[in-house]
């Protein structure tokens, strides 16, 4: 997926993104966070041809989203999805949802099955294939949702807060099952969030500010900075602000992103202390 | 005069086959001048237990007073006033702005209280003072052209120009930015602590309440399973977590310590105080 120098207004004027240069692989697991009103959602809108650029282009495998007849094939491809599961969803049972863009993809009805079966697999809702959507807490609704873009077998999946409204176990849920597709399945995924948390396991993370790409780098580099994420609106991860915490206290630990290491380092740390 | 609930239980659909049970035997009390967090998992019963302070829902057993009146017992015009003391603020509420202009949106409550000229003026400037909303340069916006952070707390202020003596806040951080939370956090201390309202506060974000409140009570399948300072329920993160409750991070990472350093206390409020205990057991090579 390529952006090339995108800019893009909406109607009365207010310009929203600024000569954007982005390019995604096949299989990547790309991060993006920025405060509110930074051009995140509206960046997201324009990789499926929902948006269309002012200036620039944004080609999807070469497809360019500003042509007409190639905007069905770019949609195929580039699969989309919201905060609000309960405003993306159109059946009433949880498979029928799922088969309801394979469905409308005129597939024979053997491979509409199967579809759905390996949709509902990587999602972990087999079980609940015949469960009434009403049913399902936030979290099962948005993995449904998560499926039924899966079924239509997307390259690429962009996904705007898809935890924004989840409780904590619906959201590492919903985050463990994106990284599963992500690795089983090779599609890409395009994640928009608010909690730099989440970007932990990504490949890269993107920070955009004032609708442009303000800084980009590896997890272990963008998170581990809490000043430069402040400057963006952003908070760096719990373990890195502790990890700053216990430096201001004479303890220089590594940057780590994770509960585990963190725990490893600093006991291991109190051991070296103890030998001296 | 507080919130007291007595052993209160509530069933949605009473006596019909689907009756599903959503609290039973709480008993609760709230003080004004007091920050209460509630938390607990999806479905706990966390939202009928705020739609039960306010008479939106009335208990199906036991009973709840509000300034020593039950709801249940209430008419019209009584259940009107009861409603302008205890404020309850709905997920998202700024969906519910209707007004083309910030001032209208805010003016709309205390307005139907009777309020108007300099007095109505002087309300709403004081509910977006609170707020840290512009007076000069927001009132006259259209709310859909504000941030999500200041939609937000546009329609609290609304909510807070009728002045009610509690605020009941479901998730008001949710979908926010990093500094749209901060700010309202801390709008949130202030309106207890300098306006001395009573406040209860439901969140997902465990750093955010324990960070803020006074008292938290964890529900878990509509019964109050836990109950203390946010210090205590801290300190008591195993049983949290056998709740099925996620521990913020730098607890967990205190807990997990506790294996090999079993001299480090536990109770402790916010990645500071959890860095400063670290750092004391270092120090003395516990």
């Amino acid at each position: 997926m390529e952006i090339k120098g995108v800019s893009f207004s909406y109607p009365d004027g207010n310009s929203v993104l600024k000569d954007i240069n982005l390019q995604i692989k096949p299989g990547e697991f790309l991060v993006l966070l920025g405060r509110n009103a930074s051009g995140k959602s509206t960046l997201t809108k324009l990789l499926n041809g929902l948006l269309v650029p002012n200036d620039g282009d944004v080609l999807v495998d070469g497809l360019n989203t500003r042509d007409q007849n190639k905007l069905l094939s770019v949609r195929q491809r580039v699969g989309l999805l919201f905060s609000n599961p309960d405003n993306q969803l159109v059946a009433s049972i949880v498979e029928e949802d799922v088969a309801f863009g394979p469905e409308n993809l005129g597939l024979p009805s053997t491979e509409i099955r199967q579809r759905v079966h390996a949709a509902l697999a990587a999602v972990d809702m087999e079980k609940h294939r015949t469960d009434s959507l009403q049913s399902l807490s936030g979290g099962q609704k948005q993995r449904t949702a998560i499926a039924g873009v899966l079924a239509l077998r997307p390259r690429y999946m962009v996904l705007d807060e898809p935890t924004a409204m989840l409780d904590p176990l619906g959201r590492s849920e919903v985050l463990k099952t994106l990284i599963s597709i992500n690795q089983k399945e090779q599609t890409a995924i395009i994640l928009v969030t608010h909690f730099p948390e989440e970007a932990v396991l990504a490949d890269r993370v993107v920070v955009m500010d004032g609708g442009r790409i303000a800084w980009s780098g590896f997890p272990q580099e963008v998170l581990t900075d809490p000043v430069r994420l402040n400057s963006f609106g952003l908070e760096a991860p719990e373990i890195v602000l502790l990890a700053r915490e216990l430096k201001d206290r004479g303890h220089n630990l590594p940057p780590v992103l994770e509960i585990d290491s963190m725990v490893k380092l600093i006991q291991k740390y109190r051991d070296n202390l103890k030998e001296d | 005069m507080p919130i007291v609930f007595s052993e209160v239980g509530y069933q949605y659909a009473q006596g019909l086959p689907w009756e599903r049970i959503a609290l039973r035997n709480i008993n609760l009390q709230v003080e004004k001048n007091e920050m209460l967090g509630i938390i607990g998992p999806t479905g706990s019963g966390k939202t009928t237990l705020l739609q039960l302070m306010n008479g939106i829902l009335t208990a199906s057993q036991g009973q709840v007073l509000i300034n020593g009146a039950n709801p249940a017992n209430m008419r019209g015009t009584e259940m009107t006033r009861l409603r302008r003391q205890v404020g309850l603020v709905f997920q998202s509420p700024e969906d519910q702005l209707f007004e083309n202009q910030v001032y209208d949106d805010i003016a709309f409550g205390p307005r139907n209280l009777g309020l108007t000229g300099s007095e109505l003026d002087n309300r709403v400037k004081w509910a977006m003072e609170m707020l840290e909303l512009d007076f000069a340069s927001l009132s006259e916006r259209k709310p859909q052209s504000l941030s999500g952070g200041q939609k937000r707390r546009v329609a609290i202020a609304g909510l807070l120009a009728i002045d009610p003596e509690y605020l009941i806040l479901d998730e008001p951080g949710a979908g926010l930015d990093y500094e749209g939370r901060l700010i309202l956090l801390s709008v949130i201390n202030k309106l207890c602590r300098v306006e001395g309202k009573g406040i209860v506060l439901v969140s997902h974000r465990l750093q955010d309440v324990f960070g803020t409140v006074d008292r938290v009570v964890v529900l878990v399948d509509g019964k109050i399973a836990m109950e203390g300072s946010p210090r205590d329920i801290l300190a008591r993160g195993e049983q949290l977590e056998e709740l099925g409750i996620e521990l913020p991070a730098s607890n967990q990472v205190l807990q997990r310590l506790t294996d090999t350093m079993p001299q480090v206390s536990l109770g402790m409020r916010g990645v500071v105080e959890v860095a400063g205990e670290i750092n004391r057991c270092l120090r003395s090579k516990l």
